[in-house]
């Protein structure tokens, strides 16, 4: 069992409702079970809808029980705005990675001006020992395309740590999941991505 | 050949009633069960129906188990609420066809109003409750429930989380089955519940959890893992997934029907351990029902909370206390605890101004359950009570009586959506008038069920697979019921709303209701050019900000005082409403041209303009 439990990778996705994070779990989820992995999801839905907090857990590999995981256990968080990526950052194992979108969402405590948003976020994680990949994932989403998919392009982003799970297979998620004239757009972000 | 689908818990036990040959499905939108439904309206073969309130729903779905047709009922923790009166007595009846209510509990509240524990309808309705672990097992018991329910003539109830409902795994999916409609032979006794059919019938239900309980103790729902050591874990749902995997030697009971338990099963568990730590969300429901079989070995709610979710972590943590000897969990990172998140009106969001108008008009507003709540956040806090659907009438109604003997005193508002409206306050309209209460009634008709994810509800007549029927009437039920003045308002024009409102709500003893017409921006959207700062006419006043806009932000300019912000708007987040142009005090505010760059400072650290927001 416990041999298993190493086995398994364990991802976790943070980002503000609205950002389509859901459906970025869901591709990841479909990828790897394309690559042959079992796979276990868990998403928040709900109030988050409107610009709250979302999360969700993704894990694969062989056999996966429970579909989320202890504090300390994340492998790689992918960070689909950067306040949200710190709100889970403790998930991460030490030396984890952090995949993360450096364009902030502000909450509206800061466009109220009563409270800060973080100075430098990027420097917390890397103080926390942890290895960040930046990329402004808004901005190749809008390169091919539209402002709509952030979410896929951080997708690209973390498929260049999963050599696990082949572009194919993405690609072949993206256009089971994504509707049909969005598909090209879609894999166009997430290709930019993993260009960097 | 099986086949299998990655589903959520929900879709899974959608496919299972799919699977299962129901003929009649209904169902109230409420998280964690909303996408039920809907994955079931995507299917063919049975009726769906998003009820107008969960009452309805159950009592549609008893109409059609009484037909002799398999049917399921949906709905969240705090529906059965609504729907109990039908369902204590239906509970008494000999169920007919196969008669499933699912229904999902929210421990940790991460989108209820509370979170009570909807096991305790078990024992006192006198029905058997399925707890599922994960997508597949969830499948398999929904099936499992609809047999249940035809060879023990009971309800059954299927009880999922946040976690479970919206847990996705792997599921063997298999062809739909169509078990033949038995048809419905009238029989007072089993069916007409007064006295003293009724007295029969409760006699009847003594049999009924004796079965299940006979059941209970020797059903492969239930699983026991072996492993090591003298302590041992009793755990249901994804609980008990939680533990094998934390701790994968100690030997665990997973209970797939937590009600009736099966105690001479777990009494015989139970007495090859030391000790046996039971894991169990809010109410000590378990542990209370074994220590009043006798069973007393047990650890449960002297390691765990009775409210709040219960993590990993939380796990671990208890199962070192009951003395495990288990790996330690990695220490994890840890940082000064981050700026919140509130859920925040989307961009275009009708209730924002017509909050930002009750905010400035200073009245006593009662919220109700819907998006229009986030008024009760920052910046707008313009709520004084919220208790649960369609209260906020009744709540205006008996706090109006006590102030207006004091005399002077802010009105009394009721603020409800279109949907809650219909649910559960159109009886309270009637008592108003019936009563001579002054009803201020302001309803919010965005014609979507919103916070659940903008379902189809009466407003728009369209029924959850899009056919379209008969529209509420609001503005017609509203004087019917007897209330005269009915007004009809366009929130978007905010000075004239902002007049109205004023005028109507601030009229004494004048009962009116005021509907505000502007649709959901989420569910229709709005595509209206964007709206741009011009900072060189920005006085920096904040105005702007206090409609607590998404896109809406101060940011400094290079050219202006290094002391003085300006504000600024996303041009990738406005939709174009125009609400804070129209609060702007200096016409600060612009519509952009489409097609044409805005040729405007931009602030500093923000990149140049990216076209995609008109």
């Amino acid at each position: 069992m416990s041999k298993q439990k190493n086995a398994i990778v364990n991802l976790f996705f943070a980002g503000v409702g609205g950002q389509g994070l859901v459906l970025s779990n869901q591709i990841q989820a479909r990828a790897a079970l394309l690559a042959g992995f079992d796979v276990k999801t868990s998403d928040v839905y709900g109030l988050a809808m409107r610009g709250g907090s979302v999360y969700g857990f993704n894990r694969f590999g062989d056999q996966v029980l429970s579909s989320t995981f202890a504090a300390g256990l994340g492998d790689i968080l992918v960070a689909l705005e950067p306040l949200e990526g710190l709100r889970y950052l403790p998930l991460l194992r030490a030396g984890g990675r952090v995949v993360l979108n450096t364009r902030p969402v502000l909450p509206s405590t800061v466009l109220l001006e009563k409270q800060d948003y973080p100075a430098n976020p990027e420097q917390l994680f890397t103080q926390a020992g942890l290895v960040v990949d930046s990329l402004d994932a808004m901005s190749l989403s809008l390169q091919a395309g539209n402002a709509k998919m952030t979410n896929v392009a951080m997708l690209g982003a973390l498929s260049l740590h999963l050599p696990q799970i082949s572009v194919s297979a993405y690609t072949q998620a993206i256009e089971e999941l994504v509707p049909a004239k969005l598909v090209a757009a879609n894999c166009q972000a997430f290709e930019l991505a993993r260009r960097g | 050949m099986a086949k299998t689908e990655f589903l959520t818990g929900n879709e899974a036990i959608a496919q299972a009633v799919w699977e299962a040959g129901v003929r009649v499905a209904t169902s109230y939108p409420g998280s964690p069960t909303a996408q039920l439904l809907e994955a079931l309206a995507r299917q063919e073969g049975l009726h769906c129906e998003w009820s107008t309130s969960e009452k309805v729903a159950l009592e549609v779905a008893a109409g059609a188990s009484l037909a002799g047709a398999r049917s399921v009922v949906v709905m969240k923790h705090v529906g059965i609420n609504i729907c109990a009166d039908p369902l204590m007595t239906f509970a008494y009846t000999k169920i007919n066809g196969g008669f499933v209510l699912v229904v999902g509990d929210d421990p940790g509240m991460h989108s209820s109003q509370n979170e009570q524990d909807s096991r305790c309808w078990g024992p006192f309705g006198f029905m058997p409750i399925l707890e599922p672990s994960d997508a597949a097992t969830a499948h398999a018991m929904t099936k499992q429930a609809f047999e249940l329910s035809e060879w023990y003539q009971t309800p059954v109830m299927l009880r999922l989380f946040d976690k479970t409902a919206h847990m996705g795994g792997q599921v063997t999916v298999g062809p739909r089955q169509e078990p033949a409609v038995k048809g419905f032979t009238p029989d007072p006794n089993e069916y007409y519940m007064v006295p003293p059919f009724s007295i029969y019938r409760r006699q009847r239900l003594e049999e009924r959890m004796g079965g299940l309980a006979e059941y209970s103790e020797n059903s492969s729902l239930h699983e026991e893992f072996p492993g090591t050591g003298d302590i041992a874990v009793l755990a249901a749902g994804h609980l008990a997934l939680y533990t094998r995997e934390l701790a994968p030697e100690v030997p665990l009971f997973r209970i797939g029907m937590v009600y009736p338990l099966p105690v001479e099963r777990i009494r015989v568990f139970a007495s090859r351990f030391r000790k046996v730590v039971v894991i169990e969300e809010l109410l000590p429901f378990i542990e209370k029902d074994l220590r009043a079989a006798g069973i007393n070995n047990l650890e449960g709610k002297a390691h765990f909370k009775t409210y709040g979710e219960i993590t990993p972590e939380i796990i671990h943590q208890a199962l070192l206390a009951a003395g495990l000897d288990l790996d330690p969990l990695p220490v994890a990172a840890q940082l000064p605890a981050p700026v919140p998140r509130t859920p925040m009106m989307c961009a275009g969001c009708p209730h924002r101004p017509v909050i930002r108008i009750l905010k400035d008009l200073k009245i006593t507003a009662h919220g109700d359950i819907g998006c229009y709540l986030m008024g009760s956040y920052q910046p707008f806090e313009v709520f004084v009570s919220s208790i649960s659907m369609g209260a906020s009438l009744g709540l205006a109604m008996g706090m109006e009586k006590v102030q207006a003997a004091d005399g002077a005193h802010p009105p009394n508002v009721a603020v409800i959506g279109d949907s809650t409206f219909v649910h559960s306050a159109l009886p309270a309209l009637v008592n108003a008038s019936y009563n001579g209460h002054v009803a201020k009634v302001l309803i919010l008709d965005n014609r979507a069920t919103s916070m659940t994810g903008g379902q189809e509800n009466p407003s728009t007549g369209k029924d959850v697979r899009g056919g379209q029927h008969q529209s509420f009437d609001y503005p017609g039920f509203c004087r019917v019921a007897g209330v005269s003045d009915v007004v009809e308002i366009d929130q978007f024009d905010y000075d004239q709303a902002k007049k109205v409102l004023k005028e109507k709500l601030e009229q004494p003893d004048h009962s009116v209701v005021l509907i505000a017409t502007r649709p959901c921006a989420l569910k229709y959207k709005i595509k209206e050019p964007h709206f741009y700062v011009d900072p060189d006419i920005c006085i920096g006043c904040r105005t702007c900000i206090s409609v607590s806009c998404p896109p809406i932000s101060m940011q400094q300019y290079a050219h202006k005082p290094a002391d003085k912000l300006n504000s600024f708007i996303d041009e990738n987040g406005c939709v174009g409403c125009s609400v804070c142009a129209q609060v702007c005090p200096v016409h600060a505010i612009k519509r952009s041209e489409p097609g044409q760059q805005v040729d405007v400072p931009r602030p500093v650290g923000m990149p140049a303009e990216e076209g995609a927001g008109s």
